[in-house]
């Protein structure tokens, strides 16, 4: 008597289960036919914003490519790629991707994103602060001084041709083009001030080699 | 007309499932994201407080070497009360709907009085009053975005309120629609009281696989913890709110798993003796 409630109460669970699960997979099949493009997308954009620090893939070496002038394998944002000397003012500093305050704080020069690279034969914009760890002495530098810039891709030299003073609010004066490479390496100005300064010493210089 | 009246039972016990599955979601939600209380008890648990004030400090002292002066021009600028209270006044604003502004002045006054004291120490420096202020307006300036990240609190509020309404008036209408569809159900299965018992199970164990699948779904496609969003506190907060929600998923999900199975067991098993005995 019991082994007949107990099998005929197995057997009607089992099947409920079974149509449960049924109920769910319908449930499932109605949203992805609704809503699969969505559901993509958030994920798309949820992994943009993932940073992955443990399992981080190591990046390649930077090259550059004869045929295009092309870096590939660009540094990544906020990372150091070269280091740049101007032996007339005794500056041997390195050189990050990346152009905020946190990138170049200290004694650090940033490049600018949107920017060319070294070699890549286009405008190349370099900043940093006015301190005298940095560019304080940009006041001494004259048409024809030297700049070096070393990549683990290639050394590159460069002959300072012009110094402008701009203000800040004047991009034309850093113009990016891509038909001669030009180094462009600005600082705050007057050099020695206090509070916002809203000019900048900028230094124009050609590659030579 | 007895498979007529099975069909349409199935097709309530799927209505009962969604409805089930709705409540849910609102009722996670409503106890999460979307409370006020909770908000300010993750972000304690996460230290925000001390974490966005060591961020604020920082990005002062990124506009050090900029402006000529030294860092101890930026000493005693800001309080961590100070801080909390504008964090505060933040949640205020999209939560409850207040138009409250981060008062800066207080920054102001502490800066412009340190960078005066710097100044009569230094000599041969030129120093031009516009230029500090200008200089003090964007450390405010920086200050306020790094305590709000947004200009869009009122936006947000709108957004909190129109959902926070059709929340309230969801979950009644949710309410009366498991009541409804539970009595229709109980009705089509006639006397058997128990194959009733056994039908709601089916929904809710329904429910409680799809919330235990959709755990499992976004656990292994979205990797909450590399998630990586504006500065670390923001980013720890939002970390931990997130696997926290996830986490009241689960329980509810096998909390479902667990009531469905129990109701479908004693539903077909009183369902069986009663009808043995009424043979």
């Amino acid at each position: 008597m019991h082994n007949n409630y107990f099998g005929k109460t197995l057997k009607a669970t089992i099947l409920n289960i079974i149509v449960a699960l049924f109920i769910t997979g319908i449930i499932i099949g109605a949203i992805y036919l609704l809503a699969n493009k969505q559901i993509e997308e958030g994920i798309s954009l949820i992994s943009k914003v993932s940073i992955d620090m443990e399992n981080k893939e190591p990046t390649e070496d930077m090259k550059l490519t004869t045929e295009d002038n092309r870096i590939s394998n660009y540094p990544e944002y906020g990372t150091q790629y070269a280091t740049i000397k101007i032996p007339k003012i005794d500056v041997d500093l390195p050189v990050y991707y990346g152009d905020t305050l946190d990138i170049i704080k200290g004694a650090r020069v940033g490049h600018a994103g949107g920017s060319y690279f070294p070699g890549e034969g286009g405008s190349i914009i370099y900043m940093g602060h006015n301190s005298t760890k940095v560019f304080r002495r940009f006041s001494e530098l004259q048409k024809g001084n030297e700049i070096e810039v070393k990549t683990d891709y290639g050394d590159f030299k460069y002959k300072i041709y012009d110094m402008q003073i701009v203000n800040e609010d004047e991009p034309e004066k850093l113009p990016i083009q891509k038909d001669k490479e030009i180094l462009m390496i600005y600082t705050c100005y007057p050099f020695v001030y206090i509070g916002y300064t809203t000019q900048r010493y900028v230094v124009y210089a050609e590659l030579v080699e | 007309m007895k498979g007529l009246a099975l069909i349409v039972r199935y097709i309530l016990i799927i209505l009962l499932a969604i409805i089930i599955l709705a409540f849910a979601i609102v009722n996670i939600s409503s106890s999460t994201i979307l409370s006020k209380d909770y908000a300010l008890s993750k972000l304690e648990e996460t230290e925000y407080y001390s974490g966005i004030y060591q961020e604020i400090e920082k990005n002062f002292k990124n506009y050090i070497d900029q402006s000529g002066l030294e860092e101890e021009v930026m000493n005693n600028v800001i309080t961590e009360d100070k801080v909390k209270n504008d964090v505060n006044i933040m949640i205020s604003n999209i939560y409850d709907g207040k138009n409250e502004e981060i008062d800066v002045a207080e920054i102001k006054t502490n800066l412009n009085n340190n960078i005066d004291e710097y100044i009569s120490k230094q000599q041969g420096v030129k120093a031009d009053k516009d230029a500090i202020e200008k200089y003090i307006d964007k450390i405010c300036e920086q200050y306020k975005s790094t305590m709000t990240h947004t200009d869009y609190e009122q936006q947000i509020n709108n957004a909190y309120m129109k959902i926070m309404k059709y929340i309230n008036l969801g979950n009644k209408g949710i309410l009366i629609a498991m009541l409804v569809l539970i009595i229709v159900i109980f009705a089509l299965c006639h006397n058997r009281l128990f194959k009733g018992i056994s039908s709601v199970g089916i929904s809710i164990l329904s429910s409680g696989v799809f919330l235990t699948i959709a755990n499992i779904f976004v656990n292994t496609n979205v990797k909450i913890n590399t998630i990586t969003i504006l500065n670390g506190p923001i980013t720890k907060s939002l970390r931990l709110i997130l696997n926290d929600i996830m986490s009241v998923i689960a329980k509810y999900g096998y909390w479902m798993l667990a009531i469905g199975i129990v109701l479908i067991i004693l539903g077909n098993l009183m369902d069986s003796i009663k009808y043995k005995e009424e043979e």
